[in-house]
């Protein structure tokens, strides 16, 4: 978690430090979908719990940012799975919601860097721009 | 050695990616974008072999012939022959023309010649759709007008060539820029190779016999024309526009003088003439005699004027 206490953190812009902070709740997600399905594959009862609270943060931190790129409809499906999920498939299915914007406003995405022929001289003159 | 001991694989005398790269750029030549090859090496190496193996295969795409290596059309060993091939090459409409530094670079000055000929060849002969093949030592010679231009796209880098067959990498128009700019910054330039990968690497074969003697006979002849022209500096002998920068005039007047005066040249090497230290003498004498005696300067409108005013 950013640590607000740090005087690393002073001087840090709030776009970095948020930054920050929705990667750690997303990776808190994934670690608590992982817990919960360790339990279920051991066939021992687990509950939805500790995911939901956790989506529901990682909401609560994007929510201004869901409302503006998602359509009303798609958001409104988000929120309602966020809020009050029954089961797991609205998590997931939330999650993934998420997960897709995050990777299209290039918080997550690490796969931009070209692929190219690189043995092709004239397709790695074009791709660098000469 | 027989003929398919000369091919690869592929049927050429060259493998790697080189065949699909020289089709890449025949692409480009034709939608009407000057575009270069350039081939680099040491002495020795086979810079005008694999140049000539590269002009036969990109003849063979536009289903002519072999090069013709006896008149050459398509191959100019230096600058003075470049530009009267490229005219050849336009009107006979053959496709790739290659120039060979051949000994230019050993001459003062001749770098700055060289580039500013290239400059001027590309503004002007661009729409001819001629791909040019450069053929010289080292590539960093070349003025970076030229590569911001973006006109060099390959580099054919030749290096360790075996008594069979030698082996090049090839360059892409990026990596050209990064060799130079670490070339820049380092004392032993040929380092800057071993920080930057060729995009593709090959072998090439020798030429079959008769093409191999062809190309020593213009080698040779060519390195004979090198040395007249070493000795007649020795001898202290002048061309025109020399005996015109001694004189501290212009070259016409000095070759309107020369005719006047019936002076003979000592000798005649590809079409140049060279004076003796003797001619310069001459006209220096001339030089005196004409401004002690200066021709009186006419007064008056010309007769023509004043036969008509009559």
């Amino acid at each position: 978690m950013v640590n607000f206490n740090s005087e690393a953190t002073v001087g840090v812009p709030a776009e970095d430090v948020e930054k920050i902070s929705i990667l750690q709740r997303r990776y808190d997600f994934i670690e608590a979908v992982e817990s919960y399905n360790k339990q279920k594959f051991r066939q021992i009862n687990s509950d939805l719990s500790v995911v939901r609270a956790r989506l529901m943060s990682l909401f609560l931190e994007l929510h201004a940012m869901l409302k503006r790129r998602l359509t009303q409809e798609v958001f409104s499906e988000v929120q309602n799975f966020c809020i009050s999920a029954e089961s797991f498939d609205q998590v997931m299915s939330a999650f993934i919601t998420i997960n897709t914007e995050l990777d299209i406003i290039k918080l997550i995405k690490i796969d931009s860097r070209v692929v190219y022929n690189e043995r092709d001289v004239e397709e790695e003159n074009k791709i660098k721009g000469f | 050695m027989g003929a398919k001991d000369l091919l690869y694989n592929n049927g050429l005398p060259f493998n790697g990616d080189l065949a699909e790269n020289l089709d890449r750029l025949i692409d480009r030549v034709n939608s009407g974008k000057a575009s270069v090859l350039i081939i680099e090496g040491g002495v020795g190496e086979g810079k005008t072999t694999i140049a000539v193996e590269v002009l036969d295969y990109i003849n063979s795409k536009y289903n002519l012939p072999p090069i013709d290596l006896i008149d050459r059309p398509q191959l100019a060993m230096g600058g003075a022959e470049f530009m009267q091939k490229l005219r050849v090459c336009h009107e006979k409409k053959l496709p790739v023309v290659a120039y060979d530094e051949a000994g230019d670079f050993s001459r003062r000055g001749s770098l700055t010649q060289f580039n500013s000929m290239l400059n001027r060849t590309f503004e002007t002969f661009r729409a001819f759709r001629i791909l040019v093949v450069i053929i010289l030592p080292n590539f960093n010679v070349l003025d970076q007008n030229l590569f911001d231009n973006k006109i060099p796209r390959l580099m054919i880098s030749l290096k360790s060539r075996g008594s069979s067959y030698g082996s090049y990498g090839g360059y892409s128009l990026y990596r050209m820029a990064l060799l130079r700019s670490y070339m820049q910054k380092m004392r032993i330039k040929n380092y800057a190779y071993s920080l930057v990968r060729p995009n593709f690497r090959g072998h090439f074969k020798n030429l079959p016999i008769n093409r191999c003697r062809d190309l020593d006979q213009i080698s040779t002849s060519n390195k004979l024309a090198i040395l007249a022209k070493s000795e007649v500096k020795v001898e202290g002998l002048l061309t025109y526009p020399e005996l015109a920068a001694k004189l501290l005039k212009s070259i016409s007047w000095v070759r309107a003088k020369v005719s006047e005066l019936k002076l003979k040249e000592n000798r005649i090497i590809r079409q140049v003439k060279y004076f003796g230290p003797e001619t310069l003498g001459r006209l220096s004498d001339h030089l005196e005699v004409m401004s002690e005696n200066p021709k009186p300067k006419r007064n008056g409108p010309p007769k023509s004027i004043m036969k008509d005013l009559v």
